[in-house]
């Protein structure tokens, strides 16, 4: 009945709408591809038209030739050695910046974040303040602020301002009295993983035993306290037993400075990649009367120097080392030496990503506590729960479901971000790779591997963070 | 299904569009009243010489500093001077008539080869060291003849205690990226075997004020831009100059590698100015000495021979540039000479008839 009322042929093709979908798909291909052809044949053209590197092929030679120029801090690095590590030095300096400032906007952010939930008025307005500011302005003006504003406002080196016995804060950065883990320390770091493991099995047959018997108490504590065991037991033996390679030798300069190293080749000769520096061994410098003239630790690169010697020293005694050395930092010459060194520009870098990104983090977080049934609240007080306990056992745990997609965009933000990184003089990925590109001239290369750099870090916290995304999904069914 | 379908039927619409509007100059790039824009970064292998695109666009555009007083320097007005400023508008005035016809762009230090590779500047007179590097095909500049001769010097607090650069052992040094002085700079401690930090910025200006703050022990550039920045510091007079060279550094010009046409135009005006100073012709006297009976003189003027349409210029390019500019001497007074802040001595930039380096090649 109703068959006649229809046209029983087919509609146009142009009226079909999956002829159109396909058709539609077909010219956004080609058009992204000639777009694509078309910036590629024109860098083509003028690459070959400038000569750089035979036809306008893409030379990657200059990865191995020398730098020449001097990176500030990071991985220890000489000017002798290549583009290739300078790289990778600069990677090195991201990672540090964006992993630490992960951390840290974390923990802000969280803390920000359920400040900006409480009932404690003063707590609450406080966090809006500081969300509302810096969330609300740039970032480059924020990082600015930090590094010309308050740290380069430091007192100079010459007056340092004294932390006490921790260390000291100068407008050249702020030195810390450090722990570090010496030469010997390698053996104890083993102790330390094997403690790591077996305190991680302890909790979990734990967690076990109370879960079949539906015990109450903490399941992490026995852990925790085989791991402490272990970990003392490991310094103890450590201590007793370990003891410097049998080649270790030095290299001494100028009567004040040199390296001590483990000669690999037992050539005499420190070479870098070949010969392993020693790091944090006590020494003692003698003169040609045999007269101490100086004594110390090597620094984390196993070099050492000193200034202003009263004599020359010829020879030098190495001591086997504990563990573990504290390390104080102490005025030589023009700088301060030893202990933890943070340089104005990583510390002005970290400070304005950490409290920036952590003012998006509060919100988030905001966000996510919110987002809770207020019924969740009301029953865990009903059930006898303090505030405390409902947030940490019934809210959170409800809340990361819908914190955790945005916080991953933040922490990529915060990787990338870290870029700015030029704007103070830090030697981030990007900055290094600016002065490579301008000393080598290969631009698309260098930009080739900036992208590929930053896009595999992006990669990599998205992944983990889908797995841990889904985790918890799977706990909340 | 219909909505996204006019969705996406729209944002294809908006692409093709977009792109039509890209892609159209690219088939015909020689095509001739192309825009300004298009013809800047267009690859001159296709589009003929930067020349004949300067001349068709009726401007030059021209790679400089900003931020170092007597060579590249903006004032609050947005007006270029300095010594460098005013070889741009040399080359302006012989290729266009007008000394005006100029559009400075910022060069940073790390990104001014890429200006000139990628064409958005048409030459760079930027400090920049001559360098065997820079000049290879790897870099790919094509240097014009030195304007400046200068060397690194080191900049120290006066109540540092420093007087030479043995007693910066373990310093920290504020230094520009992507200079040649940062290398030095790593060359020269590690031949004397001293230890340094660099801590290293995008431009003068950051350096400087890095330095000023107490940031480092020392501050590193070519020695005429350690004059010029210290007029800039909070306190001059707390701050001195080390007598100590640490290297050679040829400041030149630089076009693009692979124009040779543009080059020579380049380094002929370039040439003229020393010239110029050589035979004394002034932005005063150059009308008299059009009549003038020296054949060098003629020559160099164009009243003799066919000197710029052998450069693709006018013959007379010489003349333009001497009264708008002036000669190599008049340039160098008025930015750096004894009248000015700096008051810089001529040293190796004097002609070669006075002891100095300058020497350009004949005019015939």
């Amino acid at each position: 009945m109703a068959s006649s009322t229809f046209p029983t042929t087919r509609p146009p093709f142009y009226r079909d709408t999956r002829v159109i979908a396909v058709i539609l798909q077909l010219i956004f291909l080609i058009a992204l591809l000639l777009t694509g052809w078309f910036l590629y044949s024109n860098m083509v053209a003028r690459l070959a038209a400038s000569n750089t590197a035979a036809g306008g092929a893409l030379s990657w030679a200059f990865l191995n030739q020398t730098a020449g120029f001097g990176i500030s801090e990071g991985p220890a690095f000489r000017p002798d050695e290549s583009y290739g590590r300078a790289f990778l030095v600069g990677v090195a300096n991201t990672l540090r910046v964006g992993v630490v400032g992960i951390v840290l906007a974390t923990l802000l952010g969280l803390f920000a974040g359920i400040a900006r939930v409480s009932t404690n008025w003063l707590l609450n307005r406080l966090a809006a303040v500081y969300v509302e500011i810096f969330r609300s302005t740039p970032l480059l003006v924020q990082l600015l602020f930090w590094y010309v504003g308050v740290i380069a406002a430091l007192p100079s080196i010459q007056d340092a301002a004294e932390l006490g016995n921790l260390g000291y804060l100068t407008n050249r950065g702020i030195h810390l009295t450090w722990v570090f883990i010496t030469e010997t320390g390698r053996l104890w770091l083993a102790w330390l993983l094997a403690g790591f493991v077996v305190g991680l099995g302890v909790s979990w047959l734990r967690r076990r035993h109370l879960e079949r018997n539906g015990l109450p108490g903490s399941a992490a504590l026995p852990g925790v306290l085989v791991f402490l065991a272990l970990a003392i037991l490991g310094y103890i033996v450590a201590d007793r037993i370990a003891s410097l390679p049998a080649a270790t030798t030095y290299e001494l300069r100028r009567g004040d400075r040199g390296t001590l190293f483990e000669d690999v080749n037992r050539n005499g000769v420190y070479e870098p990649g070949v010969d392993r520096a020693l790091a944090y061994v006590p020494i003692t410098l003698f003169d040609q009367q045999g007269q101490v003239v100086a004594s110390g630790i090597t620094e984390s690169d196993g070099t050492f120097r000193f200034i202003n010697l009263p004599a020359e020293a010829v020879r030098l005694e190495w001591e086997t080392p504990a563990p573990l050395a504290v390390s104080e930092p102490q005025l030589q010459g023009f700088n301060f030496r030893g202990g933890l060194s943070l340089t104005p520009e990583f510390a002005a870098l970290l400070i304005a990503l950490v409290v920036y990104t952590g003012a998006f983090v509060a919100e988030i977080v905001r966000a996510g506590i919110s987002a809770v049934n207020k019924g969740q609240w009301e029953a865990s007080r009903a059930l006898g729960l303090n505030t405390g306990q409902t947030l940490r056992l019934i809210v959170l745990p409800q809340a990361l479901r819908v914190i955790i997609p945005p916080l991953t965009s933040q922490y990529l933000n915060l990787v990338k971000n870290s870029s700015l990184a030029i704007a103070v003089g830090y030697p981030d990925l990007f900055n290094v790779s600016r002065t490579i590109v301008n000393q080598t001239g290969a631009e698309v290369q260098v930009i080739l591997m900036v992208m590929a750099t930053y896009l595999s870090f992006s990669l990599i916290t998205s992944l983990f963070m889908n797995w841990y995304n889904k985790r918890i999904a799977l706990v909340e069914r | 299904m219909n909505k996204r379908l006019t969705l996406l039927g729209v944002s294809l619409l908006i692409i093709a569009v977009i792109y039509s509007a890209c892609a159209a100059p690219a088939p015909a790039p020689a095509a001739a009243p192309a825009p300004a824009e298009v013809a800047a970064t267009e690859p001159a292998a296709q589009a003929g010489s930067l020349l004949d695109i300067v001349k068709s666009r009726g401007r030059l555009i021209c790679g400089v500093n900003n931020q170092v007083p007597g060579f590249g320097n903006v004032d609050a007005n947005g007006n270029y001077s300095g010594f460098d400023v005013d070889f741009c508008k040399a080359v302006a005035a012989a290729v266009l008539g007008d000394a005006n016809a100029v559009e400075y762009r910022y060069a940073s230090g790390t990104d001014r080869f890429t200006l000139v590779k990628s064409g958005e500047v048409d030459v760079l007179f930027r400090n920049t060291t001559w360098t065997l590097t820079r000049d290879s095909a790897e870099v790919g500049m094509e240097f014009m003849p030195v304007n400046f001769y200068d060397g690194q010097g080191m900049m120290v607090r006066k109540n540092s205690g420093i007087t030479s650069l043995e007693d910066m052992d373990g310093a920290t040094v504020c230094v520009q990226s992507g200079t040649t002085t940062e290398l030095n700079l790593a060359d020269v401690f590690r031949a004397k075997g001293l230890d340094f930090t660099p801590v290293v910025f995008e431009d003068n200006d950051k350096t400087a004020g890095a330095y000023d703050e107490g940031r480092c022990d020392g501050f590193t550039t070519d020695k005429s831009g350690l004059v010029a920045t210290l007029t800039k510091l909070t306190n001059p007079d707390e701050h001195m100059i080390l007598e100590e060279t640490m290297s050679k550094e040829p400041l030149a010009g630089a076009v693009f590698q692979g124009d040779p046409v543009w080059a020579d135009a380049v380094r002929w005006v370039v040439f003229g100015l020393i010239q110029a100073e050589e035979s004394g012709v002034t932005g005063q006297n150059v009308d008299q000495m059009l009549s003038s009976e020296d054949p060098t003189i003629k020559r160099l003027l164009g009243v003799e021979g066919e000197m710029g349409a052998k450069l693709g210029l006018p013959n007379d390019f010489m003349v333009q540039v001497i009264k708008q500019v002036g000669n190599y001497g008049e340039i160098y007074d008025r930015n750096l000479g004894p009248n000015t802040p700096f008051n810089l001595p001529r040293g190796l930039n004097a002609l070669w008839t006075e002891g100095g380096l300058l020497y350009a090649p004949p005019f015939r």
